[in-house]
């Protein structure tokens, strides 16, 4: 056996993990942004537009992801837009993700007390303080445990990318067993990768929990 | 009584002109004051004055509107009819080309910065140590440096004797302590009127205590203050009047040796009696 051998599928499955990670990253931090905004929208903003989030998010959660793929990768080629596997994963992802942000992030602002935008009031605090300050501090604790559950999720999910050609763990995997390589341990080692890589994730859940946790002391309040 | 406005009246076109303001001596006084929420009504044409420096208890049964009262006083609640002074300000409102006009949230803010309100669950940021409570409103709402903001809060928490639990947690205090944080932050923007909404009921009696002698101790100091409470002995011996309330309207309001005696009316009687 040469190192060549040996050497090629290693590079070919560090790219396939950099892909999935990549699309883990950039699909996890813009979909946090975009579900906060509409947490705040939905909350501030007029009703009818509070319906159509709601819409949307009840849309994007209940539609299988391979099929927002789908649609999205075969929607924009059909449409005479060339879209990369890449892009169009990246725009799925956005889509489903997004929503199930905003439902924990939506969740976590109705964990705060009302009487803590009660107290702000009372001091004459501007809103944008006692969110930005108060509110959004308390909804952190609440929402890091489903957050980042709902990361680890959306790790293996990316391995459904592979449908439509993105290089990631699984298009990897699958090019190595038509090559002819053992599938039970091509496979095996898939999961393992997306084992460690979620492990990882984990941990820094806990991390990041028990910091939150020691810093605002968020325990009841003692009567 | 009403004396002429200083504003031409001829581009009236039916807003209501600005109000006569109360005596110099009247830090808070509440004019024909009415709230419903949809057809029920909860305050019913209610009319009170508290002279700078005294303390007025609200008292009276459950459901009676004495928190809505306290609530409208810094517009946590919005009244439907009527005017609510403080301290030489209408509160709520706004005076456009000569008329009133719902004050928009921007000023809403300043006009309950003159009120500190103290309520029944505490309510301090549970995300801030007790320093941080204190010096929150003055540093984000009054713009004060954080040097001199905290400078002051030291002395407010000295005051009501938690100098030790600065960097404590609201969740690592007992209800007593937590409550006199509140009043501590509530202090710290220096308001000219304070409010307490049953601040002692989610206390024992213990507890309790050590809030009424911070409450009786600012009240000695010639802060003026509304109080609602049950605390019937508070009432007596540290209000200078007693508002009873039932049915959103007050029923009597008297000095509390009235109150407390054979000539008060026979409701108040009866519900002293329990």
């Amino acid at each position: 056996m040469n190192a060549n051998a040996l050497l090629q599928p290693l590079s070919m499955y560090a790219w396939g993990i950099g892909n999935a990670l990549f699309l883990l990253v950039a699909s996890a931090v813009i979909s946090t942004v975009l579900a906060l905004v509409l947490t705040f929208a939905d909350i501030y903003g007029p009703r009818s537009l509070s319906r159509g989030i709601r819409v949307y998010s009840w849309l994007a959660q209940t539609t299988p992801p391979l099929i927002l793929l789908f649609l999205v990768f075969y929607g924009f080629t059909s449409n005479g837009i060339t879209l990369s596997p890449m892009n169009s994963a990246l725009i799925a992802f956005i889509a489903f993700a997004t929503a199930y942000n905003f439902e924990i992030f939506r969740a976590s602002f109705d964990g705060v007390p009302k009487d803590q935008f009660e107290a702000a009031r009372a001091l004459g605090i501007p809103l944008s303080q006692t969110l930005t300050r108060i509110v959004f501090p308390q909804m952190l604790p609440i929402a890091i445990g489903p957050y980042v559950g709902r990361a680890t999720v959306l790790l293996k999910e990316t391995s459904l990318a592979s449908a439509i050609s993105v290089s990631e763990i699984m298009n990897v995997t699958g090019g190595q067993i038509y090559a002819g390589g053992n599938p039970l341990l091509l496979i095996g080692i898939a999961g393992g990768i997306y084992i460690v890589l979620n492990l990882g994730l984990i941990a820094i859940e806990s991390r990041m929990s028990r910091r939150v946790a020691t810093t605002h002391a968020n325990a009841p309040v003692k009567g | 009584m009403k004396a002429s406005a200083p504003l031409s009246v001829t581009t009236d076109t039916g807003g209501r002109r600005w109000p006569e303001p109360p005596a110099e001596s009247v830090m808070v006084e509440i004019r024909d004051l009415g709230l419903s929420y949809g057809a029920r009504p909860v305050l019913k044409g209610v009319n009170l004055a508290v002279p700078r420096g005294q303390t007025v208890a609200i008292i009276g049964p459950s459901g009676s509107g004495k928190t809505t009262l306290l609530r409208c006083v810094n517009y946590l609640a919005r009244p439907t009819e009527g005017e609510i002074w403080v301290g030489g300000t209408l509160v709520g409102q706004r005076e456009t080309h000569g008329k009133l006009e719902p004050a928009p949230e921007c000023i809403l803010r300043t006009h309950r910065t003159v009120t500190g309100m103290v309520f029944q669950q505490f309510n301090l940021f549970r995300n801030l140590t007790v320093l941080q409570n204190v010096t929150f409103a003055p540093i984000h709402a009054n713009g004060r440096d954080r040097a001199s903001a905290e400078e002051k809060a030291r002395s407010l928490i000295a005051r009501v004797g938690l100098s030790h639990k600065l960097d404590a947690y609201p969740s690592q205090l007992s209800g007593g302590q937590q409550q006199r944080v509140a009043i501590a932050r509530a202090l710290a923007m220096d308001p000219k009127v304070m409010l307490f909404d049953e601040a002692t009921s989610a206390l024992d009696p213990e507890l309790a205590r050590e809030v009424l002698v911070v409450m009786r101790e600012l009240s000695e100091e010639g802060m003026t203050m509304l109080v609602v409470t049950h605390e019937m002995s508070f009432a007596r011996n540290v209000a200078h009047q007693i508002v009873f309330m039932e049915e959103g309207r007050i029923l009597q309001i008297a000095a509390p040796e009235e109150l407390f005696s054979e000539d008060a009316h026979p409701r108040i009687k009866t519900f002293l009696a329990h």
